[in-house]
């Protein structure tokens, strides 16, 4: 964390990083010019020239792409890319979906058509309005006083009867990991308390970066205390005396929101050594990450964490032995950790309520898309796709359903038939699809699937590390050929190998990234034949 | 042991096995591109996937095998991603690659042909060729050309660069499919600080990192004759293997052996061309009767005494060997009858074999009739031998350079390690980063410093008061062995009473180290559970050398730091058969075997075994044979591969001596500096050319083979030696150099069990005293081969530099070597390689200096001594502190030799190489 630490430090200096100022920090910090050049090259934070006056980012995945981003940024660039001081770049996913086509300005977030309705960047300069936090019926607390009320109750226990009550009601509760993987929560905790190594580590996964993903945003802005509380659970139960959050840089206003959360927990006593004088001991320490979708990978994110590029480690070992330098780490992320002090103050059984029948908890939903209300909402595992279609207030322009992917960017489209499929891990396994980062992308009628697809195939090509031949290689592959169909300078039949291509990176590939690249593409081959043999536009 | 099954088949394996290499042990062939056994697997080529039954496959080299496991490594699912695998790589590579090309073993195409993907009977792949692919290639190196589109980033150069030499220069550079490697901050690799090491382009699967010929144009090993041998430069001994085609070496490749285990340096992988150059002596040469009275000929050797023949060749006439031969034997017989035996000397050197060593110093002792024979070990450890030989009763090292792995603290003082000893230093920086504590002690910052817990900018010329200061801190705070001072040693009290005269405080000042930092080093040496002392040419180049290294013995010997694996006191040689050379008795004081010739029985035993009568005292030694040449006492000489013309001291007054000769003979491979001064030159096959043993740093003798026929006429030096003693009225009958050394090993106890058959590939560390015996690579864990089988202290008592700075001279001179040269150049300027990497000769002076004199980097610079100046362009370095400056020595048309103070050690009568007084003029 220290090298990184000062790259950003050497950035905040002068805007960029100077050479000689690189020739410096190796030679104080002892490590080889090609380790900065490494880092510097890899996280798309750096930068080596001065910076312009203002720096526009343009988002040009999924979500942004179905919103009419092409046309909206090509617009922008023709409005700001001849102005004096003024950088224009195409970016990856901002995780603010809902507002699409969506912008940063200067590190600010804003919807981009706001840049075609100004004369002036600097007025756009001061972020958004922040809305009035929402009642979340996973929060416990009524109230700000009430808070740590599950963590409170575990210290007045005897430290072994309290971390066998929260492993039993966590494991009572059937609690999985909302990141992705969905790996059983409470065995996730118990193989990190068995280790008998310290120091041990907390790490709560806030760098959520899939097309369509956005729900840690908004927990993060309006839950902080529960994301806290669920990272205090965490160190008491495991042993950990460390935790740390890794937050994408493009989150700076949730950063922010987090912190005063921090500082407000700190205060009162429940962050720190000794925390009520129970003698627990627990800091928090918030890392920004340089930046890339693949640091949300668990074991990239932890390379990250040790000053090296973020590119996947071979697994096993897994970070619940082997994680942060060696050491015993645990990683959850931000929507697993936010449900756990509900679940401790009301109950497994309380939770086990909170579905429809034959389906148990809550869950976070990004909704994205053709839909008149992208956002997201909460709900009871085993609402119909359907149900939170209309919760989101039906396909936009009243237009027919196509397709959908339940899971963001790297799930499988399902077709409108499927429609009435249930938001559960297993329903949707058994669809064909993943309930995979809690995201629904809604397609309505009219769109170009395998030019959506192709769209989502070029993130991850953007996006992969490229320690791995299969997915380095492969998705530059696959986005070549796609491109190279769409503009007929190859035939239609030449997408034949996706197929095969498919198949080896699933097989090959290091880690989820590569496995899943080809998904969207082969899904829309599986479903669509006619659809992917017609012409691809991207 | 782990029990699984692989393949149908049951296997059980030691813990932390992985399945690659599991699969190996039962000779199934998994494909993979990113691993070698010796290298750390790193799983990114995933071509070595296996099959456990998973959702996945998995990467066999990275896994380690697990009980129970059930690995399927060939399947035809398994073969259709490894196909696809390697047709994503091909449809990026520019087939044929720079390395199928060369040495046509690139690894790719091998699996693109295995795939059918490649080749004549090719099926159409699966994918067609990236049109974005276009990577830059990078010709800036002069020894490795980097072509990126054939690079496949498996990461080998990365890890060879890192885990094996630690030089750190290579990473990855970029994202996802705009992944490079790239050199430091991503600059061309000849502008990188790449040391040229080779290691990644050895490492290298395809033709992405590829040797660039120094020759022929590289052909397969299959087409090539290889010749396993020993590196001719440093003191390390590498073991390597030439190629050779059209009786020209092709290329190098290191070779497994105990010393380097494979490792290279520049020099040994890109520096041996010099032996096919165009201006090897070929004939034998007479002096032509106008080029006398003798002097220099060439203007880079006359000086001041202005211009001189455009090629020195011209003062020669080609003879035949029997009239050279004559006339040498004639002439030296001759003067041996008119001013006695004592009128002549021989210079042997380091740079030949044992063999050859040996036969140097028994044709000087028995037919010469003289002690008079020395060579360029008194310009590099003798002053160690002679501390050594007093303190312990051996002047070998005490253990091997590879046992650094034992030890948690390492002194590293006055080496330059990473440029003198390259591949000796890349187990030291390999140490110091799994957690040993290097203290590195140097005036000029060496690069190894960058690896050292402590660094120490000692003044020059301070070390005794340094080290006296170390002790007086273990004494003061009884961080030392009692039990070893009891038991192993003796004289502690007297130097207990000399270095409470030093105390930390006082030293601070002299030696400009910090008292923390003398007291924090002194309790790591005094903590250290193994300690192990290397040095170099800092300690010994003084006129307190023998001081100094007494002082690093006293040292060992008060923390009990010798005798055991990790532990002791190891000074770096530093030519390649310096210690062989040693061994063989090519010194004035002893015969073969460090037995001193005024010893009678030793003697009579000589006498008897070479039938002749022998001198009884002892000769001269380099710097006093120039001086008794300068003085008309030394008339003949006799000079086989040492070149005193840039390697003493003072050379305006080697120059006199060398004219002063009445006669001189030189046996060389070039026409060297001092060739210029002889009456007779013989050409001489080069190590690379003829057979013979070499003893490296360790004490490891090791054999040297024949690579190419020697050029012309050129023949081995052993041969010469018999001829000229034949004529000289004593035949010397020896059919090989084998039976040379048969004789040798004979005449010794420390090599008496050993015969070049007992050396195999791998060589053997002496002492060898029975055949067969096993090799001890730490010495004296019971006794010291002293009289009373105890260790020396030996106080010294801190003497200044014999030239202080002053008003007219205000910067200290230090001289030394650089990584890419050898001693006076006659090799490494030779070589293309080495040449283009350090072309000319500079100074380093500091940037603070530099900036006050009102000179910039590349100005030209006049440096002036009391005893002569050069001019060379000006380097801003801060390895070296304001007040010094520092001239390598390595060439002859800015000799830094011609400014160095021909005062000497009074015990290894070793010149003071490393400090005299200059003054820097800026050129009008």
């Amino acid at each position: 964390m220290r090298l990184l630490a000062r790259l950003f430090e050497l950035q905040q200096c002068h805007g960029y990083l100077r050479a000689e100022d690189l020739h410096a920090l190796a030679n104080d910090a002892r490590v080889p010019l090609y380790r900065l050049q490494g880092l510097i090259s890899f996280y798309p934070h750096f930068r080596l020239t001065p910076p312009p006056q203002h720096e526009i980012g343009l988002c040009r995945d999924m979500a942004c792409w179905l919103g009419g981003g092409e046309a909206v940024h090509s617009q922008v660039k023709k409005r700001w890319a001849d102005e004096l001081g003024v950088e224009i770049q195409e970016v990856s996913c901002l995780g603010r979906c809902e507002q699409a086509p969506a912008a940063l300005l200067d590190g600010v977030p804003l919807r981009s058509r706001a840049l075609l309705e100004t004369s002036t960047l600097e007025s756009l300069r001061s972020p958004a309005k922040v809305a009035l936090p929402r009642r979340w019926r996973c929060d416990p607390y009524e109230s700000a006083e009430a808070r740590f009320a599950a963590l409170g109750e575990l210290l007045e226990l005897s430290r072994e009867s309290a971390v066998e009550k929260a492993l039993g009601e966590l494991k009572a509760s059937g609690l999985r990991g909302m990141g992705g993987a969905g790996f059983p929560t409470a065995a996730k905790w118990d193989l990190v308390r068995k280790e008998m190594r310290l120091p041990k580590y907390v790490i709560c996964n806030a760098d959520e970066s899939e097309p369509g993903t956005f729900k840690d945003r908004v927990i993060l802005d309006e839950l902080p205390h529960l994301v806290l509380e669920g990272m205090l659970l965490a160190g008491f139960v495991t042993g950990a005396t460390k935790g740390i959050l890794y937050i994408r840089h493009e989150y700076e206003p949730e950063r922010r929101q987090f912190e005063r959360a921090l500082n407000a927990a700190s205060q009162a006593g429940w962050v720190g050594k000794n925390i009520r004088g129970s003698g627990f001991e627990f800091e928090i320490e918030v890392f920004v990450s340089p930046g890339g979708y693949i640091l949300g990978e668990e074991t990239a994110l932890l390379e990250a964490l040790e000053d090296k590029r973020g590119e996947p480690r071979n697994k096993p070992p897994f970070p619940g032995t082997h994680g942060l330098f060696g050491q015993p780490t645990l990683i959850n992320n931000v929507e697993t950790l936010a449900l756990i002090p509900g679940i401790l103050r009301r109950g497994a059984d309380w939770w086990r309520t909170q579905g429809k029948p034959g389906f148990s908890g809550l869950k976070f939903i990004a909704v994205s898309g053709h839909v008149e209300r992208p956002g997201v909402h909460e709900i009871v595992t085993g609402t119909t796709v359907r149900e939170l279609i209309d919760q989101a207030g039906g396909v936009k322009d009243g237009k027919q359903l196509l397709a959908f992917a339940p899971g963001g960017a790297s799930s499988l489209f399902l077709p409108a038939s499927q429609v009435d499929v249930p938001l559960d891990f297993d329903a949707l396994a058994k669809a064909g699809s993943m309930l995979g980062s809690g995201a629904l992308v809604v397609v309505a009628e009219g769109t170009e699937l395998a030019a959506l697809a192709a769209n989502v195939v070029r993130f991850f090509r953007n996006e992969s590390c490229g320690k791995c031949v299969p997915c380095r290689l492969g998705t530059q592959q696959a986005v070549e050929l796609l491109e190279d169909v769409q503009a007929g300078k190859r035939e239609r039949t030449a997408l034949g190998v996706l197929p095969a291509l498919g198949e080896t990176l699933a097989l090959t590939s290091i880690c989820g990234l590569g496995q899943v690249a080809l998904n969207p593409i082969l899904s829309v081959m599986k479903h669509w034949p006619e659809n992917a043999a017609a012409e691809v536009k991207p | 042991m782990i029990a699984l099954t692989i393949d149908d088949r049951s296997v059980t394996v030691p813990e932390g096995t992985t399945l690659w290499e599991a699969a190996r042990c039962q000779g199934i062939d998994i494909p993979v591109l990113c691993h070698q056994p010796r290298l750390q697997p790193v799983g990114v080529c995933r071509m070595c996937v296996v099959d456990l039954g998973g959702r996945t496959l998995t990467a066999s080299c990275i896994r380690t095998c697990e009980n129970g496991m059930n690995v399927r490594t060939h399947s035809d699912k398994i073969e259709r991603q490894r196909r696809m695998l390697t047709g994503l790589l091909l449809a990026e590579h520019p087939a044929p690659c720079g390395r199928e090309r060369t040495t046509g073993d690139c690894e790719l195409e091998a699996l693109g042909r295995r795939y059918g993907l490649l080749g004549s009977s090719a099926v159409p792949g699966p994918l067609p060729t990236l049109r974005n692919g276009h990577r830059p290639t990078d010709h800036s190196s002069p020894v490795i050309a980097v072509d990126h589109q054939a690079c496949i980033l498996c990461d080998r150069c990365i890890r060879a660069c890192d885990d094996i030499q630690s030089n750190e220069v290579i990473g990855r550079t970029g994202k996802g499919h705009a992944t490079r490697i790239g050199f430091d901050l991503d600059v061309p690799m000849g502008e990188s600080t790449c040391v040229s090491c080779g290691e990644c382009a050895a490492s290298c699967p395809t033709g992405a990192l590829v040797n660039k010929p120094l020759t022929l144009p590289l052909v397969p090993r299959s087409e090539t004759k290889a010749v396993d041998s020993v590196c001719p430069y440093c003191g390390v001994g590498c073991t390597l293997t030439y190629h050779v085609k059209e009786n020209h070496i092709l290329y190098a490749e290191g070779r497994d052996g105990p010393g380097s285990q494979g490792r290279l340096c520049v020099k040994g992988r890109y520096g041996w061309d010099y032996t096919h150059h165009l201006q090897r002596l070929t004939v034998p040469l007479i002096r032509r009767p106008e080029f006398y009275p003798k002097g220099p000929l060439s203007a880079d050797v006359r000086g001041d005494a202005g211009p001189g023949l455009a090629s020195p060749f011209a003062a020669f006439r080609e003879a035949s060997w029997d009239e050279a031969l004559d006339s040498i034997a004639t002439r030296l017989s001759a003067i041996k009858q008119a001013h006695g035996p004592g009128a002549l000397a021989g210079f042997g050197s380091a740079k030949g074999s044992n063999e050859e060593a040996y036969l140097f110093q028994k044709l000087v002792r028995a037919v010469f009739g003289t002690n008079n024979v020395d060579h360029c070990t008194r310009l590099c450890h003798a002053s160690s031998v002679a501390a050594l030989l007093e303190g312990i009763g051996s002047s070998a090292v005490t253990d091997v350079f590879g046992d650094v792995q034992y030890a948690d603290v390492v002194l590293l003082t006055g080496t330059n390690t990473t440029a003198n000893h390259p591949v000796a230093a890349t187990f030291f920086k390999r140490a110091a980063k799994r957690g040993t504590k290097l203290i590195v002690v140097d005036p000029r910052r060496p690069q190894i410093a960058d690896f050292a817990t402590w660094y120490c900018r000692l003044k020059p010329g301070t070390d005794v008061a340094f080290y006296n200061a170390l002790l007086h801190v273990l004494i003061a705070e009884n961080l030392v062995n009692r039990e070893f001072i009891r038991e192993r040693t003796e004289q502690f009290e007297a130097i207990t009473a000399v270095v409470r005269d030093y105390p930390p405080e006082r030293m601070a000042r002299v030696c400009g180290i910090e008292v923390d930092t003398i007291r924090a080093i002194a309790r790591a040496l005094g903590h250290a559970k193994n300690l192990m002392i290397f040095w170099g040419m800092g300690i010994s180049q003084h006129t307190h050398g023998t001081d100094n290294a007494r002082c690093l013995i006293a040292l060992c010997l008060a923390t009990g730091n010798i005798g055991r694996p990790g532990t002791g006191l190891h000074p770096l040689r530093g030519q390649n058969n310096v210690q062989g050379a040693s061994d063989a008795g090519l010194i004035p004081m002893v015969f073969p075997d460090y037995q001193p010739v005024g010893d009678s029985s030793i003697r009579q035993r000589f006498e008897q075994a070479w039938g002749t009568a022998l001198d009884p005292k002892p000769g001269l030694t380099v710097v006093e044979i120039m001086r008794a040449a300068y003085d008309g006492r030394i008339k003949g000489m006799l000079m086989m591969g040492e070149n005193p013309f840039l390697s003493d001291p003072n050379i305006n007054k080697v120059r006199q001596a060398l004219s002063r000769l009445e006669f001189l003979a030189v046996q060389d491979i070039f026409l060297t500096e001092t060739a210029e001064f002889a009456d007779v030159i013989l050409p001489s096959a080069s190590c690379l050319e003829k057979v013979g043993t070499y003893t490296n740093t360790d004490r490891r003798v090791q054999l040297g083979h024949k690579v190419v026929e020697p050029p012309g006429q050129a023949r081995p030096d052993w041969q010469v030696l018999c001829e000229l003693a034949a004529r000289m009225g004593y035949p010397m009958n020896y059919d090989s150099p084998e039976a040379i050394f048969a004789e040798f090993a004979s005449l010794t106890t420390s090599y008496r069990g050993l015969s070049h058959a007992a050396l195999g590939a791998a060589g053997k560390l002496w002492p060898i005293v029975e055949a067969g015996a096993p090799e001890t690579p730490v010495l004296f864990g019971d006794r010291f081969p002293t009289q009373s089988g105890r260790g020396q202290f030996v106080p010294c008592q801190f003497l200044p530099a014999k030239e202080l700075p002053d008003g007219d001279f205000p910067f200290v001179l230090n001289t030394g070597r650089l990584l890419e040269h050898w001693h006076t150049g006659t090799m490494t300027r030779r070589a293309a390689a080495l040449d283009a990497l350090e072309p000319t000769p500079f100074v380093e002076v500091h940037p603070a200096d530099l900036e006050r004199l009102g000179m910039k980097e590349g100005d030209r610079i006049r440096v002036r001594s009391r005893r002569g100046d050069i001019t060379l362009a000006a380097r801003a370095a801060v390895a070296v502190s304001p007040g010094n400056v520092f001239i390598p020595f390595h060439f002859r048309e800015a000799a830094a030799n011609l400014l160095t103070i021909d005062e000497l050690d009074p015990y290894g009568k070793i010149p003071e190489f490393k400090y005299c007084a200059v003054r820097l003029e800026r050129l009008k």
